[in-house]
């Protein structure tokens, strides 16, 4: 047998199937609309037969509606692929309005086998699912098959070995109005047949949205699950932040001891070691973000938050399928701009790419520890919690504010709209959730990782050569780096900082992270007589003068870094991520134009405002 | 009457559907359309979103789009 697709509405268990089908764990959602594009892997030998199973995103017709729905169609219509059998997945506790896709399904021309999943939950209510009864209906083989246990794959894989070819054309069909609403009648009435009557297993979800969506509490239940959210990611990181920080300072120390004192020894202590400490210490606070996140998603609260949010993202222009993107663009912009793919509205859609941005990305988390921890050294945590809850909420009014505007400004279509399916609450499983959260982190560790290990060394070589045989501090002071950024200097003095700190924003560029490890290289930090990367980088920072004899490093020019690093678009994946799902170039650089203007602008003004309050000592 | 018209708790049937096809062709991808038995669960505040049970399915609507789909009770 050749290939095999699976096709079905989002949520329907589609992904399960597929890894029962493959042995490849790829990841389960409780989300409506989570696979963007499709996956292709090999049937397991335990089924006997050799084919390729494509995993389609959910589509709820063979009507494409938003472009995922598109890549769906675009698939299963691949004259490339010659599928021999569809494999329609259905949500058995939703038959009657799953039902409609089967028929479109069997009117294209390739053999139909129904996998009807869910059963586990009919179960529960001592209920089984007939097959039999609905295959004499249907009139296409149907099997039961169970999530949870594997049980009727094997039957599953005998039924697609039975069909018969696909027909040499391929019909596309498209039905009328009228067509649909009489075939989603005429489901509703074969579900009454076969069950007599309602087949709801929503009982306790019912009971849970009389909660979670109460018009009187909702929004306070959703207010409190995010203040939770976000300052999980604070109180339950640090213990772990502090290991990887004393971690990375020993190993540092030991480089430098064990390797002969020179230029390589430099190299791996200065260069490397340093740079990725000031960066990796950061791990633990975007993997307890995407475990909160997770957890939300599988629970299916993630879907009744979109609700909740709807109406006040209405008034700039969004609609609540804009809240999972924005929601994931406070761990990394780059899938979240993927996930704006699930905004069906065009004009929501445009506002919610061109705002993710500016959400507080696990990126920026470095230099905001890093720059508040100066502003309130030894002092009381409070305050540096409360600049840290204004950074992030400054972002989201910024970004509120410029949908607003954008959205009376842009062109484009203006559909708007907001209906979405509330996925039955769930228990989420605990390994489900921490895989999840390890396979992005993970992600984002190798997406990030190698371009600061690139950064580093380049950073590193222009602030050590011409002149690496020389000493301290005119080595570095008279480095490539030092002459580019006092090159570039007119432009960071109105900000209140000098080159070095020039080299790290134009470094930043790269990824926002490296501003730290360029930092920690260019003040020429070593872990010698401080415990930790972090500590040492704190004391320079609090002796760096500028080359009027100031300190650099004021509340004021510190103030207006942090304006700065909230607003600026300075992640060129981001960039590249956002011109390809557009389509559009003059999108991507007038972005990216845009942001960097105004968080100049802005960065400009809090300094000198400051300043002219005397905040600049 | 309008289905925004249904208090919480109200049980009442599909008669008509309102609006462009494709709109009408949206709502019958989630289960809304003639002979469908809904049962109002709750109506968000600030004039936000309405939930509802059509048949065995959960869904979120905004009130505007809502008030194109006629009931009876």
């Amino acid at each position: 047998m050749g290939n095999v697709v699976l096709i079905g509405t989002p949520n329907s268990g589609k992904t399960t199937l597929f890894n029962w089908l493959t042995g490849r764990n790829q990841k389960v959602v409780n989300y409506p609309g989570s696979t963007v594009d499709y996956s292709k892997g090999m049937s397991l030998d335990v089924y006997g037969s050799s084919f390729s199973v494509f995993d389609s995103p959910g589509t709820y017709s063979l009507k494409p509606k938003s472009p995922e729905e598109e890549v769906t169609l675009r698939l299963l219509y691949d004259p490339e692929k010659s599928f021999q059998a569809v494999v329609a997945v259905v949500d058995s506790t939703q038959l009657e309005r799953q039902l409609p896709l089967v028929q479109q399904l069997k009117e294209v021309g390739i053999p139909v086998v129904v996998a009807l999943t869910m059963k586990d939950l009919h179960q529960l209510d001592k209920r089984e699912v007939p097959a039999e009864k609905i295959e004499k209906e249907l009139g296409v083989p149907v099997v039961a098959v169970d999530g949870l246990l594997g049980k009727g794959m094997d039957e599953l894989v005998l039924r697609l070995n039975q069909v018969k070819s696909p027909t040499e054309e391929m019909t596309v069909t498209d039905w009328g109005i009228e067509k649909y609403q009489d075939v989603l009648q005429g489901s509703r009435e074969l579900v009454g047949r076969i069950f007599g009557g309602d087949l709801s297993v929503r009982e306790k979800t019912d009971k849970l949205d009389q909660f979670f969506l109460s018009p009187v509490f909702g929004g306070f239940v959703f207010c409190a699950i995010m203040i939770g959210l976000f300052s999980s990611i604070f109180w339950a990181a640090t213990p772990f932040m502090d290991m990887v920080d004393i971690g990375f300072s020993t190993f540092a120390d030991l480089a430098g001891s064990v390797i002969v004192p020179g230029l390589f020894n430099d190299f791996i202590s200065n260069g490397i070691l340093a740079s990725l400490g000031a960066v990796l210490i950061f791990v633990p606070q975007i993997f307890i973000l995407f475990i909160g996140i997770s957890f939300l998603e599988d629970s299916g609260y993630l879907a009744r938050a979109a609700t909740i949010v709807d109406r006040p993202l209405s008034k700039v222009g969004m609609t609540g399928r804009s809240f999972v993107p924005l929601l994931s663009g406070f761990a990394c912009a780059v899938p979240a701009i993927m996930a704006a793919r699930t905004v069906k509205s065009p004009l929501a859609r445009w506002l919610t790419v061109f705002v993710i941005p500016f959400m507080t990305c696990s990126a920026r988390l470095p230099v905001y520890a890093l720059l508040i921890s100066f502003l309130f050294l030894g002092g009381n945590p409070f305050w540096s919690g409360l600049v840290l809850a204004s950074l992030y909420i400054g972002a989201i009014a910024l970004s509120l504010i410029s949908s607003s505007i954008l959205s009376k400004i842009v062109k484009t279509d203006r559909t708007d709209s907001f209906a979405m399916e509330l996925p039955l609450y769930r228990l989420p499983k605990p390994v489900h959730v921490l895989k999840q959260s390890l396979r992005r982190t993970k992600a984002y560790v190798f997406k990030s990782g190698p371009i600061i290990f690139v950064f580093a060394v380049i950073v590193w070589l222009g602030s050590t050569f011409p002149h690496y045989q020389a000493e301290e501090p005119f080595r570095t002071q008279e480095s490539y780096a030092a002459q580019m950024g006092k090159a570039l200097e007119p432009m960071f003095e109105p900000m209140g900082v000098d080159w070095r700190v020039g080299v790290g924003m134009i470094s930043a560029f790269a990824a926002r992270e490296v501003f730290v490890s360029t930092l920690a290289v260019v003040m020429n930090i070593t872990a010698e007589d401080e415990d930790t990367i972090q500590e040492s980088l704190l004391t320079q920072m609090q002796e760096a003068k500028r080359p009027d004899g100031e300190k650099m490093f004021s509340i004021a020019s510190v103030a207006a870094l942090l304006v700065f690093f909230m607003i600026a678009l300075q992640c060129m994946s981001t960039v590249g991520v956002v011109i390809k799902e557009m389509g559009s170039w003059t999108y991507g650089v007038g972005q990216l134009v845009a942001m960097n203007s105004l968080a100049y602008f802005l960065a400009v003004a809090t300094y000198q405002f400051l300043r002219a309050l005397g905040y600049d000592t | 009457m309008k289905l925004t018209d249904l208090k919480a708790g109200q049980v009442a049937h599909i008669l008509r559907v309102g609006g462009e096809d494709a709109f009408r062709e949206r709502l019958c991808e989630l289960g809304i359309s003639p002979g469908a038995k809904v049962n109002l669960k709750s109506k968000l505040p600030f004039n936000g979103p309405i939930i509802m049970r059509v048949e065995s399915t959960t869904l979120a609507l905004r009130k505007e789009e809502a008030s194109q789909v006629e009931v009876k009770v």
